[in-house]
């Protein structure tokens, strides 16, 4: 069955709903394996439909800067890698894509 | 079948006319000494493709022994390794291709493989693929075929599949992809030899090789076809035509490179507008391979069993659930408080009493023949304020555990994901949910993280409701004061308070998203990490670096702070109560008196907040002194509030403005001192507001 439009857009207007969707839950919304999702958020980010949130962005490293003057950044949810979300936010592209 | 005694005929043969050798082109440009593997010219030539690290090398090694030769692609750094072997009496050269993920040409590895396989036309290749990461073999599957070269897969790390609970029925997925599919465990020579006997098959008939290739969209074929026809003859031999028009539309660089020298300027003005208009087609030639991925996915896997996966998704279920969930999240996190005043609070008292009632003796031996001023400083302020401030390490110890324990199991990043749905039903933009998620550890980094919003001004009004978040050290001075106010209830009260501070971001987190965002939505992935038994150690680290950076600023910060409150409080005269300090905190009586709070001291260590939110308990311990026995700094302070004024102080205490750290952020931030005092105006009114009101809800009360 061929669907009306193709998966990396039915992914991309599923993300432009809003709110924080996990892997999980939009691979059994598109009927497909989590690592098929992980795998599409890769290349659309590579092809600009979708930019990284953490993980070495400039919040990161201003974060870390400018966290010296508090005392309990080391609790920060970013300071550590491990502890970094990987988040991914609609580019306008992407957005324009879901439209 | 060739017999083994036609190789040396074709040795010689070889001497005759090496130049038509079809190795010869990637012949290694330098000899290092190896031993000297002359490729059978008439052979079959079979190329191993795969993943980098997926046991390409083992296959290669198992079959060709140390009849191997080592060197570089020509003109590359990229090593080449070429084999002779002999398999059912066949003579096979054997190319290791570099290890790619795709043929995309974005590497030197990937454009070496891909040229290999159009210009070369080796007789067959050979994939090895992961079978722990199908669904990225299979794309890579979906290139090869789209290169018209016979193939066959070999499946390995089967076992690791089966380790995660995925399970590969190996006849589906060959009957899927209508391509031999030989399972392999290469570390143990297990199926090599019956997947070279499948590459053989496939090479003596290759026109019965009839793949399922991924299609392309029906919308898409009138333009290739276009592209087709603009490219015409311009494509050199080994490319054809439709695969070259493919990678245009594709957006392939190399290929768009390619082209763009080989054909006239006005055909590529002619395809450069196609493609201009066709920008996105990338989108639909991909999709055509995730759909047929996940076509072969789900005719060939059998669904995990049960076990870690299917453990986290019924969790999940209740976890990530919006109702649930979000009464789940402030279900553990009452526990947490619980659990925090049940194990430290006694022991924090013990602290307070003992060794701080002990350090207090000990200096007033120390400093018996000291000045006043030296001893009232050392003993009055200093201990008193920062030693005050250290007794409840045990309660931010076990907090922190709490927090790491939970951080380690993966349920940290639940609570966020709940949160942001609760926020989403209020209608909160989805981009303000990253910051604002950091602003739980500390507020600076919060504001900090205001950067990912492009527009200034959604960036600034994120900026104002980054301090609502209840940061851990305002937490800390919650769990300090809250057993002493509300004993048995205080974790109830707590979680109250915690609750209500989410409610009034949320509120102006819907009024933010109507004036900056106009209900404009971005969105995110975010990967819910596998539930996990939490790790010693990680949780240790995450105790110890919070634990001391928090004992480094009572060192520093506090210490100084209580030293100040400390000389405010003795000039001019040395007595307290005719202090400045004294002065200024009854200056503030009549605002203090809406929310029943009458005591100037009290009030006073509400402002020292303002330097860093630990300095609240410092200037309480400073201002109500070391406590006698059988008493506590907490009581000492619960004894001159009503219980509807304790909990005005703890709201305002929660929701006061930000610590001088976040306030200089803001400045910093925004570039704008306007922007900063309406943040601090901002707070200071809610603070105000709910402190006002709690107290009077109590009054009228009657409680």
């Amino acid at each position: 069955m061929v669907e009306e439009v193709s998966l990396p857009v039915r992914l991309l207007r599923l993300l432009s709903a809003g709110g924080i969707r996990s892997t999980s839950e939009l691979a059994r919304k598109l009927g497909v394996s989590e690592g098929l999702v992980a795998m599409m958020a890769e290349d659309l980010m590579r092809r600009g439909y979708l930019v990284s949130l953490s993980g070495g962005g400039e919040c990161d490293a201003g974060g870390r800067a400018a966290c010296a003057g508090c005392s309990l950044s080391a609790a920060c949810s970013v300071s550590t890698p491990r502890d970094r979300l990987p988040l991914l936010a609609l580019t306008q592209r992407g957005r324009q894509m879901a439209a | 079948m060739a017999t083994p005694l036609r190789i040396p005929a074709l040795r010689l043969e070889e001497e005759t006319r090496p130049n038509q050798s079809k190795l010869h082109l990637v012949q290694p440009s330098c000899h290092d000494g190896g031993p000297d593997i002359n490729p059978a010219p008439d052979a079959l030539t079979i190329a191993l493709v795969g993943q980098p690290n997926v046991g390409k090398s083992t296959v290669f090694n198992m079959l060709t022994g140390l009849n191997q030769h080592v060197g570089n692609w020509p003109g590359k750094t990229v090593e080449q390794k070429t084999g002779v072997f002999h398999h059912q009496g066949t003579a096979i050269n054997l190319v290791d291709l570099p290890g790619t993920y795709s043929l995309s040409a974005n590497s030197e590895e990937e454009r070496i493989a891909r040229d290999y396989l159009i210009t070369e036309r080796p007789d067959v290749a050979i994939a090895v693929v992961n079978a722990a990461a199908l669904e990225r073999s299979l794309y890579l599957v979906a290139e090869l075929l789209a290169l018209d070269v016979p193939l066959v897969i070999g499946l390995n790390m089967s076992d690791v599949a089966e380790q995660n609970g995925i399970h590969i029925e190996t006849h589906v997925l060959a009957a899927a992809l209508a391509v031999p599919v030989v399972r392999l465990v290469a570390a143990r020579n297990e199926g090599v030899r019956e997947l070279v006997t499948a590459a053989l098959q496939v090479a003596a008939d290759p026109a019965s090789f009839r793949p399922n290739r991924p299609s392309i969209r029906a919308e898409h074929q009138p333009v290739l076809e276009q592209l087709v026809a603009l490219l015409g003859d311009c494509v050199r031999d080994p490319y054809s035509p439709d695969w070259s028009a493919l990678k245009l539309l594709e957006g392939d660089v190399e290929v768009t490179r390619q082209i763009k020298a080989s054909v006239p300027p006005e055909v590529w003005s002619e395809i450069h507008k196609i493609l201009l208009q066709h920008e996105d087609a990338y989108l639909d030639i991909a999709g055509g391979r995730y759909e047929w991925i996940g076509r072969m996915v789900r005719a060939a896997v059998i669904q995990p069993r049960v076990g870690a996966i299917t453990l986290t998704d019924r969790i999940d279920s209740i976890a990530t659930h919006p109702i649930m969930g979000l009464a789940l999240l402030l279900g553990i996190f009452g526990l947490a408080f619980a659990l925090t005043y049940t194990v430290a609070a006694p022991l924090s008292e013990w602290l307070s009493g003992v060794v701080l009632g002990g350090l207090t003796s000990f200096a007033k031996v120390i400093l018996a023949g000291a000045p006043a001023l030296l001893s009232g400083l050392v003993i009055d302020g200093l201990i008193a304020g920062a030693g005050t401030v250290l007794a409840f390490l045990p309660i931010l110890a076990v907090f922190f555990a709490l927090l790491g324990v939970l951080e380690d199991v993966g349920y940290l990043a639940r609570g966020a994901y709940v949160m942001d749905r609760f926020m989403h039903l209020m209608g909160l933009h989805g981009k303000s949910f990253l910051p604002l998620f950091l602003g739980f550890g500390c507020n600076v980094p919060a504001v900090l993280g205001a950067r990912i919003l492009e527009e200034r001004r959604a960036r600034l009004l994120t900026i104002l409701l980054a301090p609502l978040v209840p940061c851990t050290a305002r937490l800390a001075v919650l769990a300090f004061l809250a057993p002493a106010f509300f004993g048995a209830n205080a974790a109830l009260v707590t979680i109250g308070l915690v609750a209500l501070n989410l409610v009034i971001l949320a509120v102006v987190g819907i009024a933010v998203n109507k004036m900056a965002f106009k209900g404009e939505q971005t969105a995110f992935i975010m990967e819910l990490p596998l539930y996990h038994v939490p790790n010693a150690r990680t949780v240790g680290l995450y105790v110890w670096t919070n634990t001391m950076s928090f004992v480094k600023k009572a060192g520093t910060l506090i210490l100084l702070a209580s030293g100040v409150v400390w000389v405010l409080s003795n000039v001019p005269g040395g007595d307290a109560e005719a202090s400045i300090l004294a002065a200024a905190g009854r200056a503030l009586e009549p605002a203090g008196r809406l929310m029943g709070i009458t005591d100037w001291r009290v009030l006073v260590a509400l402002i020292s907040s303002f330097f860093a939110k630990e300095n609240t308990i410092a200037t309480l311990g400073v201002l109500f002194g070391v406590p006698e026995a059988g008493a506590t700094l907490a009581t000492q302070v619960a004894a001159v509030m009503v219980p509807g004024a304790r909990l005005a102080f703890l709201a305002v205490a929660m929701l006061f403005i930000p610590c001088l750290a976040t306030v200089v952020t803001i400045r910093q931030e925004t570039g704008s001192s306007k922007w900063t005092a309406a943040s601090i105006g901002l707070l200071l009114a809610i603070s105000y507001g709910a402190g006002v009101l709690i107290y009077q809800a109590f009054r009228l009360l009657g409680i």
